[in-house]
């Protein structure tokens, strides 16, 4: 069989191997107590607030125990990360003022046409702080806030005390209490009443130091009636120790507005992504979560979807690839906690070359609600005998008035339609990844174009090696 | 003990209570909590997953769940932070003479 | 314990299972299975197994031999075997119906197979304590080759407050053999913890029906598993009915270990006021081309909670799996249901899907129902026995009439 050159990529775009000697700053030791904390607060030039929220929640971190469900997170060893580095000295406006090891990285993945295109404003981040930041003139007119977390510590106290942690406190879980306790860079965003952000609001991170640690904190307030949409897309080194990303992402969508937040999620293999994000729907808003797994070794995370108030919708549509070596355990959450509301949960899986895909998802229903409408379908599709594919979806209804359903199916790439499509002229390898993207495309149309493009390369990367 | 109306009872003495404890009255779990702002008692389970609110921390009039972190006002058990979304029942309480007691109303499913 | 004279093996397992037993604590809601089903408020130790010797009230109304058109019938009162009958005709071809302590002598060679396996298997101490104490039960033997229509009548009444009772029932069928059983729980008022186990055995190509109903006391408690394993090409329709208990926790799994072997898991459960109901499936695919359908379907009235747990679980050499799970509820008021379907999935060449839907009963057919002049009550039960009726109607009449006459006098309490 005569073997093609593949078709419309060029793969010299997605080199990770590409690394920088290491230009950081201000580096803590390794390892985490109250010192390094500290350290960090200081750095940051913190109100004392701030400062104690993060050493409570360094002790929840060190009280709480590991989870005993989910991916298997053996190998992290806490006390052999750093857990903070500041590359410069201040935040830059301009492109121009970016250092040029810096903007070579972000040259790299494409950040400047994005900009000029597609973007609003753009929050670069280089080992957890907040580089380059730029806000177009006629948001920051309409009063939206889009900034990194420290300067809204800084500078819009009120709101970030208001809503800092009440969607995800430091006691939620391990890894909420340590992003509470060492978090660095990431957004805030504010949107006022009834302002519509129309252009996608994107951040990109990166991991860069030999074991370090992501823990970008990112906190979004829509106001009544306003929409926004957040992009978060990511894409670090390869490197031969361990990372860890443990991000968190609180929402809040106040009453009348809607969020949606897009994540194509593409660490390299030796990552551990371990993320918390939360939601809170009011009364007529919406949130929408569209979160793409592609990389990293271990991923759990699961979007969810708080609906407190009455109209209130939430979407949750989720993408995972779980390659050679992989872990993808992720899912989402509706938990809806008022009547008249609605959710839906799409969930589309790939697993292969021994890779583990897992759902995880809740659907709880309170007590005493009527006209609550639910739906969660499971789509998994198991590439080879050696890959995984399991399904723990938990139904937790308490109240009468409710329709819910849930469907989950595995299967594997059709015979008859690779037959098909091979007796069309296409090699098997062609017909496949042509099948695969058939499968996720109902999700990847939700994404923006140049995601959706970034997307389909990354599935063509994956795929390759399939065959044969 | 109970009645129809609100029964006071005696749960514990003020010199045992130091920051916060649990007390059991006709086998239901009633934490107790000594704040600036006064002595308060809650439902000691959390309404999002079983755990016990006395073993919680006390922060600015609100008792965070030791097990997620739900934050409950101590005055009226409303929910004032997630997971949690419902509230839990808060007690109305005196102190006389050194003593706690909490006004018990057992409340039957109808 | 009263005194008993068994096989050495029987003595054996007995001791193993009790050593396991002292080692383990009761299940905690810690445990994921256990989650949703607190059981640390109750003493199981504190029901009393009931002495060998003793009668209970009232004279048994045993008429051996009248069995009305079943190939065999098997009586138990209170753990005292009070009937016990087979057809000449199929006695004579090699069918044995015996009470278990009978056949632990005569059938060691399966039995103790039987028992080690589920004995290694079972994972919670109420498992563990069942085959250290079991207090009675029932063996069923069809050889190979035998096709038997009329169902074997297995009947367990239990009474006795504060009683324990511990019954276990094995079916092992032969090659090709083929029998159906219906298996009643009934009991009354009284307080009874019933820990139950159930192995049922079938050889390449058999055949087997196993209709359960479980209509103990609303103060009872009852726990049960069962297990099932399938050879090449066997087919096994088990189909469970809950209606009684004040707690009930029952798994049935099943394990598909032949090429071509069939498994079809049915349940119907009607959870009433004070009643608290967790009933788990497992369906285990080992070998390639099996099928496997689990179709279980509730309903739950004011105050009462339901649990359902279902778990397709495919192992990386059984390709060709085609397994389908589904769970139904429907809520009739304020009350409480979760569903937990699951599929832990390790092969590709698979058709697996589960679906899970709850709702309520529907609004336009209930005003239909109304506007033709039925009263409220009644249309909200002629509704109820529709949303079982797809179920009920796979199972034989006898069965079916019973379940049907529980749904009713359920409604009419829940109404």
């Amino acid at each position: 069989m005569k073997s093609q050159a593949p078709a419309t990529v060029d793969i010299g775009e997605y080199q990770h191997g590409f690394s920088f000697p290491d230009q950081s700053v201000f580096k803590t030791r390794k390892g985490l107590d109250e010192g390094v904390v500290n350290a960090i607060s200081h750095a940051k030039n913190e109100p004392e607030w701030m400062r104690q929220f993060r050493l409570r929640s360094l002790r929840a971190f060190q009280k709480k125990s590991m989870p005993n469900w989910g991916a298997d997170l053996s190998d992290i060893n806490f006390d052999d990360l750093y857990y903070y580095a500041r590359p410069t000295d201040e935040q830059k406006k301009s492109w121009d003022d970016v250092p040029a090891y810096i903007k070579e990285t972000f040259e790299r993945i494409g950040i400047p046409e994005a900009e000029r295109k597609f973007l609003a404003g753009v929050g670069a981040q280089y080992d957890s702080e907040v580089v380059y930041h730029s806000i177009k003139e006629d948001l920051a007119k309409k009063g939206v806030i889009f900034t990194d977390p420290e300067t809204a510590v800084r500078e819009h106290p009120d709101v970030v005390k208001q809503y800092f942690g009440t969607v995800i406190p430091y006691l939620d879980n391990k890894f909420a209490a340590l992003n509470s306790a060492v978090w660095s860079g990431g957004s805030f965003v504010y949107v006022p009443k009834g302002v519509k952000v129309d252009v996608p609001l994107q951040a990109y991170f990166r991991i860069n130091a030999r074991s370090f640690g992501q823990f970008e904190r990112t906190l979004i307030i829509a106001d009544e009636g306003s929409f926004v949409h957040y992009i978060e897309g990511c894409t670090a080194p390869i490197y031969a120790t361990e990372s860890l990303h443990s991000a968190v992402v609180e929402i809040i969508a106040l009453p009348g507005s809607r969020v949606r937040y897009t994540t194509i999620q593409n660490w390299s293999n030796d990552v551990y992504n371990l993320v918390t994000k939360r939601a809170l729907a009011h009364k007529d808003a919406t949130v929408e979560w569209v979160d793409g797994n592609i990389g990293s070794k271990r991923t759990m995370k699961y979007p969810s979807i708080y609906l407190v108030g009455e109209g209130a919708h939430g979407e949750v549509l989720s993408i995972a690839f779980a390659g050679k070596g992989q872990e993808q355990d992720t899912g989402g959450k509706a938990v809806h906690a008022a009547s008249h509301t609605s959710s839906i949960i799409t969930a589309k899986s790939i697993s292969k070359a021994g890779g583990v895909a897992t759902y995880r998802g809740l659907l709880k229903v309170n007590e005493g609600l009527h006209d609550v409408r639910s739906r969660v379908v499971c789509d998994a599709l198991i590439l080879d005998e050696r890959s995984r594919s399991n399904t723990f979806p938990y139904m937790e209804i308490n109240s009468d008035k409710v329709s819910s359903e849930h469907e989950a199916r595995v299967s594997k790439i059709s015979e008859e339609q690779l037959f098909y499509l091979q007796s069309r002229g296409m090699s098997e390898q062609e017909a496949s990844l042509m099948i695969v993207n058939g499968f996720l495309d109902p999700l990847v149309k939700q994404l923006p174009m140049e995601y959706a493009v970034e997307l389909n390369r990354l599935i063509e990367l994956e795929m390759e090696g399939t065959v044969g | 003990m109970s009645a129809a109306v609100g029964t006071w009872v005696r749960v514990a003495s003020e010199a045992e209570l130091v920051s916060s404890m649990c007390v059991t009255i006709e086998g239901h779990a009633v934490a107790l909590f000594r704040a600036p702002e006064g002595v308060f008692a809650l439902d000691d389970v959390c309404s999002h997953e079983y755990s016990r609110l006395s073993e919680g921390e006390v922060w600015e009039g609100e008792v965070y769940c030791p097990k997620h972190g739900s934050r409950f006002a101590l005055a009226t058990g409303e929910v004032t932070g997630l997971p949690a979304t419902q509230p839990v029942r808060a007690w109305p309480v005196k102190i006389e003479n050194g003593e706690i007691w909490i006004e018990w109303q057992l409340q039957k499913p109808s | 314990m009263a005194e008993r004279h068994e096989p050495v093996w029987m003595r054996d397992l007995r001791a193993k299972a009790k050593e396991r037993f002292e080692a383990m604590s009761w299940p905690m809601t810690s445990d994921e299975e256990w989650r949703r089903t607190d059981v640390s408020g109750i003493n199981p130790l504190s029901f009393a197994p009931r002495s060998a010797s003793a009668a209970p009230a009232g004279a048994p109304t045993s008429r051996v031999g009248e069995r009305n058109g079943a190939a065999g019938v098997l009586r138990f009162e209170s753990g005292r075997l009070v009937d016990s009958s087979v057809s000449e005709e199929w006695k004579s071809r090699g069918v044995r119906l015996l009470s278990l302590d009978e056949a632990l002598e005569e059938f060691e060679k399966p039995l103790s197979d039987i028992l080690d396996e589920a004995l290694d298997a079972a994972d919670d101490r109420f498992g563990v304590w069942h085959y250290a104490a079991w207090s009675h039960g029932a063996f069923l033997s069809v050889p190979r080759g035998l096709e038997i229509k009329e169902p074997f009548i297995m009947d367990f009444s239990e009474s006795g407050d504060g009683a324990l009772s511990m019954p276990h029932v094995v079916v092992s069928l032969g090659e090709g053999a083929r029998a159906a059983v219906i298996q009643r729980f009934r009991g009354s008022g009284d307080r009874i913890l019933c820990n139950a186990g159930l192995d049922l055995l079938l050889s390449d190509a058999a055949g087997l029906d196993y209709f359960e109903a479980q209509d103990l006391g609303s103060q009872s408690l009852f726990f049960r598993s069962a297990r099932a394993r399938g050879g090449r090409d066997s087919s096994l329709k088990h189909f469970d009915a809950a209606f009684g208990g004040r707690l009930v926790k029952t798994r049935i799994e099943t394990g598909l270990a032949g090429r071509g072997a069939e498994a079809y898991l049915d349940g119907v459960y009607f959870c009433r006021e004070g009643q608290h109901m967790d009933l788990r499936t497992v369906q285990r695919h080992h070998s390639p081309q099996a099928t496997s359908r689990a179709y279980y379907k509730g309903a739950v009235a004011s105050g009462g909670r339901t649990v359902y747990q279902g778990l397709i679980e495919v192992d990386e050499g059984a390709s060709g799996t085609d397994a389908y799970l589904t769970n139904r509820n429907l809520i009739l008021e304020a009350a409480r249901s979760d569903s937990i379907p699951t599929l832990k999935i390790g092969n590709n060449d698979v058709r697996c899907s589960h679906g899970s839907t709850t709702g309520r009963l529907n609004e336009e057919e209930m005003f239909y129902l109304e506007s033709r002049g039925l009263a409220r009550a009644d249309a909200r039960e002629m509704l109820v026995v529709g949303y079982f009726e797809d179920l009920l109607a796979r199972a034989p009449e006898l069965y079916r009439e019973g379940a049907l006459d529980r749904i009713r006098s359920r409604m009419a309490l829940a109404a």
